[in-house]
């Protein structure tokens, strides 16, 4: 089976002992050995024919998306409302090269870490403590479904009302996106645990610290990672709407500003800054996940 | 082992709700080192006497003991192996196998080393660094068996383990099963396949039963709901046994038949029971 094995990401494959055709090949494992090779090219030249497809096709979607903007863009449209590519380019390089931009910047990724980590810490105490009793999960599932069923958004005034214009009540709310889905999910993972698994391994003696490190929480673990990876523009959506509604400070009110001036490029730019910061937490979770889950098969790999 | 067992379960709700007797009567003594096949219709309480034993339910009424010790907690004494293999799915093969040290903190070391060892025994020594969803059904079972092996325990409980493998994969499984077994000391207990009423009807051998002749020493043959134990058969084919050939051990037969008799008759009146329903 080792034999057969290969590595589908690799880009060279060492062949330089092997000779290059069947009927050159003197023994039978040197003419296994050839059709092996020759497999392994194959796969490797089509998954690279199909990568460069990928990227051109994004390419070319992104960029009549662009020229669409562009060419509508007082055609169609009022400038004054959508602004333009270039424009917003322009906006952009402005934003960033402000004095006080990395300031702007600073509050919001701290309100977003701060929020993410309570959120994410909190669900998943919460979901543990739960997991062991079936009767305690019974006597808060309403409530839960209650707070659950509540639109956060809802909530925003009432922190704000509580907790001040300051960070704290931004760090709440982003805690209060993250909070629901981390436990909910991890709930689910940990009640999706075999009842097989969990009886075999308690028969070979595991105790309760063993059984909820060794066996529990590795088997929750895919729910969990997934309700990482959802929560991360849950966070940014939490900060950024305390920021609309309260404060001055933070990328949310530098894009509030704007739409008030009717400054559409700035408030595009403000978007972008935040959809930046969204993707990089989220392709770091997902090198996360990749060296975690490393033991699953391909196909069930959550990312793209 | 077994004294007087019983086990009731309550069904259905509100005014429908009552109590049925899964097991009844269950009076068994097991001896040190021996080979123990359970056979019986489906619902016939088996898997249930085993999971007693494994201390994962409580008898109802009666007495489980193991030696002199009453099984009133889940027994970490005894392996147990269920028709899934239940490897942990991050854990390479080797790590799995040697889980049951690494819970009782045998060193690193000495606990690779013996995984490495025990998976020599059954031809694996080549996939230890294989995850389990690389492997075959039949590798991942015999990692399984590795692993309950190397944890030492005096007493095994196998519920239908072989369950979900193909003929070929089976036997070479008792195969190895008997000869991990040999000389070892251990007591097993075995739970074989499940029969639905439809087994009466199909005429062809069940490779359940010929499962349990081939492995035991004796067959507890179970009645249909509620369970009792309707007959235990000796199985005096002399050792070590041929797996792949032992329809032609001289006295296989004399053996075979009456099993296959007492087990038809309880098949019957569950595939009856089932016809009255449907």
């Amino acid at each position: 089976m080792k034999a057969l094995a290969y590595d589908a990401d690799a880009e060279v494959v060492d062949a330089s002992d092997a000779p290059a055709s069947i009927e050159g090949a003197a023994t039978a494992d040197e003419r296994h050995q050839v059709v092996l090779d020759k497999e392994v090219r194959a796969h490797v030249g089509r998954a690279r024919r199909q990568l460069i497809q990928v990227n051109v096709g994004r390419l070319a979607v992104f960029a009549a998306f662009i020229g669409f903007w562009q060419w509508s863009s007082d055609r169609l449209v009022d400038r004054l409302f959508v602004s333009d590519p270039l424009s917003v380019a322009r906006a952009f390089r402005d934003l960033v090269t402000d004095d006080d931009f990395f300031f702007h910047l600073r509050f919001t990724l701290s309100e977003v870490g701060a929020g993410y980590g309570l959120g994410v810490g909190l669900g998943l105490t919460c979901a543990l403590a739960l997991s062991f009793s079936h009767v305690a999960q019974r006597i808060f599932h309403p409530f839960l479904i209650i707070f659950y069923s509540i639109p956060k958004v809802a909530l925003a005034p009432l922190i704000i009302m509580w907790f001040g214009l300051g960070m704290k009540s931004k760090v709440l709310l982003a805690m209060a996106f993250v909070f629901f889905v981390v436990f909910m999910n991890t709930l689910a993972g940990i009640n999706a645990v075999s009842k097989d698994l969990v009886n075999v391994s308690r028969v070979m003696g595991v105790n309760r610290r063993q059984l909820i490190r060794k066996i529990i929480l590795p088997s929750a673990f895919p729910y969990i990672v997934m309700s990482l990876h959802i929560t991360v523009p849950l966070a940014m959506v939490g900060a950024i709407l305390g920021e609309f509604l309260a404060g001055n400070r933070g990328i949310g009110y530098l894009i509030n500003a704007a739409s008030n001036q009717y400054n559409s490029a700035r408030v595009f730019a403000g978007i972008i800054v935040v959809l930046m910061i969204v993707l990089v937490m989220s392709s770091a979770i997902g090198l996360v996940e990749k060296r975690v889950l490393r033991w699953r098969p391909e196909s069930t790999r959550t990312s793209f | 082992m077994l004294r007087n067992v019983q086990k009731a379960f309550v069904t259905g709700r509100g005014r429908d709700r009552r109590a049925a007797l899964a097991v009844q009567d269950v009076s068994l003594e097991i001896q040190p080192g021996e080979f123990v096949s359970f056979i019986g219709p489906s619902g016939c309480g088996k898997s249930t006497v085993l999971n007693m034993l494994a201390g994962l339910e409580r008898a109802s009424a009666g007495e489980v003991r193991q030696g002199a010790s009453p099984i009133d907690r889940v027994n970490t004494n005894v392996g147990y192996m269920t028709q899934d293999d239940n490897l942990l799915p991050w854990r390479t093969l080797a790590r799995n196998v040697e889980f049951p040290l690494e819970i009782r903190g045998v060193p690193r070391r000495t606990r690779a080393a013996e995984a490495r060892r025990i998976l020599a025994q059954v031809g694996l020594e080549r996939y230890g660094d294989y995850y389990p969803h690389q492997l075959s059904g039949g590798m991942r079972k015999r990692g399984a068996l590795v692993r309950t092996l190397l944890a030492d325990d005096p007493v095994i409980l196998m519920d239908e383990p072989f369950g979900p493998l193909d003929a070929q994969n089976r036997r070479m499984l008792q195969d190895q099963l008997l000869h991990l077994w040999s000389n070892s000391g251990k007591t097993i207990v075995f739970v074989t396949h499940e029969h639905d009423g439809l087994a009466a009807v199909r005429p062809f051998v069940t490779h359940d039963l010929v499962e349990a002749v081939t492995l035991s020493d004796r067959i507890v043959v179970f009645t249909s709901a509620p369970g009792t134990i309707k007959r235990v058969h000796t199985v005096d084919l002399p050792r070590p046994r041929d797996v792949f050939r032992i329809h032609e051990t001289p006295g296989f037969d004399e053996i075979y038949n009456p099993v296959w008799d007492d087990l038809r008759e309880e098949i019957a009146k569950v595939a009856s029971v089932e016809r009255q329903a449907s």
